[in-house]
């Protein structure tokens, strides 16, 4: 009898889980909201990669210092995307600070878009680039720094990078 | 192929696939052990500070575990737990899949951003081997463990299809192949130069990601050898996203499903074959 009820349970148990994962697919409702909201350890999936609009851009994270009062500095790059080789389809740490980073750059330009001057700056993304940037080693003793995101539209295109996104100078 | 039918030796390739994953996975996550500290991109700080708000006791108990430097602790008894998975075998299989679980959660739980897919799946497969482990006598749990990691590999591609289908990049105007390959962050040059000029290579190669991924659960019922077109069709995928896009983790995650795919269709075409 124990056995046939923990057979009944597990077998519950993949079958909700299941559920759970079908249903959150496909609506967006409420219940779903809640369910995602639970969900701490990411344990409901989201399945669209890809899709249904594809990145077709690039965004580029750039920063510069300024030293005591001085006019900031030029921009320098922080690159998001790495070069490709055979042995990154086996072994690919950078992936992950790249990800994170295109990950918090894309939430932070959603973000800014929805919200009042001055809001997006205790949001994460925001502070977490802040922070990345602020910890990037330089040679010069910065006392405060700013960073920018630019998008651009891939190998081929005419089309020039434009600045989507700019922070004000923050002291380190 | 009739290996594939052996529930055990089913089992035993899904975990061994898996753990490579994994194991790669918290091997790279333990190489950027720097970007865990409080003034870098991982900082506990920073990121607990916008979960501080919700589930509060569970925050305040997980923040051990999870600030600075003993995260570090975390990752590496994770390595620990799977190399001792594949150099014990069966002996103490329960205990250390419990343990790679619980490292895998508190990982998921401090990472709000850079998790992918394949850490949804590997989390998915996780669980059914556990719940496995603790009696594989009971064959209703075993096989019920195999369908439910089988069932959600093909949502997986179904609900992409499902999207792509309803984007104007890979339906109305199919070029999104070409536009993903066009990136510096997923794409390749030399692959875009040559969808430039092609432009019917690029409507068949996007074309037939939605057509493919949509009819993905025919996978079940097209028998053997028709699967192989299927599975064949995903493998050649993940290789290529791996090589081109550096996505390795999602090729092993992914790849152990298609083992209990094999089984699930063997076992619907003893019924029927399309």
């Amino acid at each position: 009898m124990t056995s046939q009820i923990y057979t009944f349970s597990i077998l519950t148990f993949f079958g909700v889980w299941l559920l759970i994962s079908i249903f959150c697919q496909f609506n967006k409702t409420k219940i779903s909201t809640f369910l995602r909201q639970l969900d701490l350890f990411s344990l409901i999936p989201f399945w669209s990669f890809f899709a249904p609009n594809p990145g077709t851009t690039d965004y580029h994270l750039l920063y510069r210092d300024k030293v005591n009062s001085s006019t900031g500095s030029y921009w320098k790059e922080y690159k998001l995307s790495s070069n490709r080789s055979l042995i990154g389809a086996l072994w690919n740490p950078k992936k992950r600070t790249k990800k994170v980073l295109s990950d918090a750059v894309s939430s932070l330009i959603t973000l800014s878009k929805d919200m009042k001057d001055n809001e997006y700056k205790t949001t994460l993304p925001y502070i977490a680039l802040l922070n990345f940037i602020a910890s990037i080693p330089r040679e010069n003793s910065a006392t405060a720094t700013q960073f920018i995101i630019m998008e651009s539209y891939g190998h081929f295109t005419e089309s020039k990078p434009v600045v989507i996104f700019r922070s004000e100078f923050h002291k380190i | 192929m009739e290996q594939f039918t052996d529930i055990t030796f089913v089992y035993l390739c899904v975990k061994y696939v898996a753990l490579i994953g994994i194991l790669i996975s918290s091997l790279e996550l333990l190489y950027n052990w720097k970007t865990y500290k409080d003034d870098a991109l991982f900082s506990w700080k920073i990121i607990s500070s916008t979960k501080t708000s919700q589930h509060k006791g569970i925050h305040d108990f997980l923040s051990f575990f999870l600030k600075y430097p003993n995260f570090l602790g975390i990752l590496s008894v994770q390595v620990i737990a799977v190399l001792l998975t594949f150099i014990l075998g069966n002996t103490l299989e329960t205990l250390l899949i419990a343990i790679i679980i619980i490292t895998t959660l508190l990982i998921n739980y401090r990472s709000i951003y850079g998790q992918d897919g394949s850490d949804q799946m590997s989390s998915i497969i996780l669980v059914t081997l556990f719940i496995y482990s603790i009696d594989p006598s009971n064959y209703m749990i075993a096989n019920a463990g195999i369908w439910f990691i089988c069932l959600q590999a093909i949502l997986s591609y179904f609900t992409a299809g499902f999207y792509k289908a309803k984007g104007e990049k890979w339906t109305t105007k199919p070029n999104a192949v070409f536009l993903i390959f066009n990136t510096s962050t997923y794409g390749s040059k030399p692959i875009a130069s040559v969808l430039k000029d092609n432009a019917p290579m690029t409507k068949l190669l996007t074309w037939s990601t939605v057509v493919i991924e949509c009819t993905f659960p025919l996978v079940l019922i097209t028998g053997y050898p028709g699967m192989i077109v299927f599975l064949g069709w995903g493998f050649a995928f993940h290789l290529m996203n791996a090589l081109v896009m550096g996505l390795n983790s999602f090729f092993w995650a992914f790849i152990a499903t298609y083992i209990t795919i094999i089984y699930c269709a063997f076992q619907i075409a003893e019924y029927w074959i399309l």
